[in-house]
């Protein structure tokens, strides 16, 4: 079926390659950090020094890379699903512009050391207020559309795109309740184990609706568009659905496991936890069945694999995060090393699995052309993998080395390792994750290439054309 | 060149459209049951228990 109009893509276009630009300072200072661990010398001065970088790394990749893309992405999927352009396209782009500049902003208020020590909510609050109205933009565009669709039914990834955007909304606002004391300084408006317990609801939950529920809407968008095979059971997505969101909202206590916060909190937390792999798995479960009506799919498509290898993360991220929130799994590896490896798992094998497939997709589709190369294709998951499985797998076996130690005492019950012990330890392991990380930077910069020469093919054409 | 919508219909599978696969539905109730059991158990208002209590005794069983 045709329609009357175009869609305007500009929009999605600019956000993919500010997101793709962002992702290349990210990794590298990623790659950066990881060397400081195992390697002090690489500390330059103040600015360049860990303590400021890794700050850096983790809102970089996550603001920039993470929410750059999931905010393109997202005004597509709304587009072809409402089946209308954007209703405010002026709007729109300029989101585009003031996401760049905030970025910016940002970026450098975290360099100079402007930073209200909640992780993952390092912004100070006048940056915090730039990234509100950024929101607040942003859910107009897509909320806009969604109620002037010219579909009826809303499909799955509609519900994944307006949770994101609604819980997003409420745990940033209330985390980030400060009082100023200046404009560079403020404090959280919530004290002791009270912040403690606000800030890891927070946390948890910018990991669920951040990097779980808008990769689910590119999943269940993009799964079917580019195998051609429809999505096994409607049903059971709706139901993931509504459990995923009911659930994931209550279990932030797990990180706060053996600490002052009520037992009987952590206990619930750990509850929901543990439940959360039901509705993980529905969506896992979903995949699998979808693709099962023909495997072939894996190899005459490229980007299945993709999608397959990310669910699959998804899933063992799923059950690993759940685990450790039980409180005798939490002895032994948090604190450890252990979790930066659960995380890249999470970050390296789903969410930039997804997120590039996603973009492998669209741009032919933006650009009416073909990708420019299925073989960089190819050689980018490749090598991809082969990076995460690495990075991961040896925080892993690090990461227990470290808990073990930690935990081990003399006959008298004086402890059997010092710290340093337990850090020299680690040298080994970090020094492979900085080998690992070159491969997964490598495997990126395939796909960055890959991109760049499809948009200048897509562009040529459309020269041609005209 | 005008563009092509989506159609719902490819998202839709007619045949099991509306299937839960029992493993799956036997992991969420269970998933449920558990946590309910699991919240009754590890309360301290509901038995007693408390992380408290648990590290003493874990401290008593060590070995001398």
């Amino acid at each position: 079926m045709n329609n009357e109009f175009h869609y305007d893509y500009k929009t999605v276009q600019g956000f993919v390659l500010s997101a793709i630009f962002w992702g290349v300072i990210g990794l590298v200072i990623g790659l950066l950090i990881s060397a400081q661990l195992w390697d002090a010398n690489l500390n330059f001065g103040e600015y360049f020094s860990y303590g400021r970088l890794r700050t850096l790394h983790t809102n970089v990749l996550a603001y920039g890379l993470g929410i750059g893309a999931e905010f393109g992405i997202f005004y597509y999927i709304v587009m072809r699903l409402t089946k209308r352009p954007l209703v405010l396209p002026k709007l729109a782009r300029f989101h585009l512009w003031l996401f760049n500049v905030g970025m910016v902003l940002a970026t450098l208020s975290l360099f100079i050391g402007m930073n209200q020590s909640l992780e993952y909510a390092e912004f100070e609050w006048p940056i915090d207020v730039a990234i509100v109205i950024l929101w607040v933009i942003f859910a107009i565009n897509v909320l806009g559309n969604v109620f002037t669709r010219k579909e009826k039914n809303m499909y799955v990834s509609l519900w994944y795109v307006i949770a994101t955007i609604i819980t997003v909304a409420i745990l940033y606002i209330v985390n980030n309740l400060a009082i100023p004391a200046s404009l560079t300084k403020s404090y959280h408006i919530f004290a002791g184990v009270n912040s403690a317990n606000v800030e890891w609801w927070y946390g948890h939950n910018a990991v669920g609706f951040l990097f779980t529920t808008p990769i689910l809407a590119m999943f269940y968008y993009f799964l079917p568009k580019s195998t051609g095979l429809p999505i096994y059971s409607h049903r059971l997505s709706i139901i993931s659905f509504w459990s995923l969101i009911f659930a994931y909202l209550w279990t932030g206590a797990h990180h706060l496991v053996y600490t002052p916060l009520p037992d009987w909190i952590q206990t619930l937390g750990i509850a929901f936890t543990l439940f959360l792999i039901a509705p993980s798995w529905g969506s896992v479960v979903n995949g699998y069945f979808t693709v099962d009506k023909d495997w072939s799919k894996m190899r005459n498509n490229y980007l299945t694999k993709f999608f397959i290898v990310g669910i699959t993360f998804y899933g063992l991220q799923t059950i690993q995060g759940p685990s450790q929130g039980i409180r005798v799994i939490s002895s032994l590896i948090h604190y450890t090393d252990w979790v930066p490896g659960h995380v890249h798992m999470g970050t390296m094998g789903w969410v930039t699995m997804v997120i590039c497939a996603s973009v492998y997709y669209m741009l032919p589709a933006m650009y009416k052309t073909e990708i420019y190369s299925e073989k960089l294709a190819n050689i980018h998951f490749w090598i991809v993998l082969v990076g995460q499985l690495m990075f991961s797998i040896t925080m892993w076996i690090t990461g227990i080395q470290q808990g073990a130690m930690w935990k081990m005492t003399n006959s008298d019950g004086s402890l059997q390792y010092t710290f340093m012990e337990t850090l020299v330890r680690n040298y080994p392991y970090w020094q492979m994750r900085t080998v690992a990380g070159v491969i997964f930077v490598v495997g990126m910069l395939f796909f960055v290439y890959n991109v760049l020469m499809t948009i200048k093919k897509g562009n040529d054409l459309a020269k041609q054309a005209a | 060149m005008k563009e092509e919508f989506d159609n719902l219909e490819e998202f839709t599978r007619e045949d099991t459209e509306h299937a839960l696969p029992l493993g799956w539905l036997i992991l969420f109730i269970g998933l449920i049951v558990f946590g309910i059991y699991y919240v009754y158990a590890y309360t301290p208002a509901f038995t007693g228990w408390s992380q408290e209590k648990a590290f003493e005794e874990s401290m008593q069983a060590q070995p001398k």
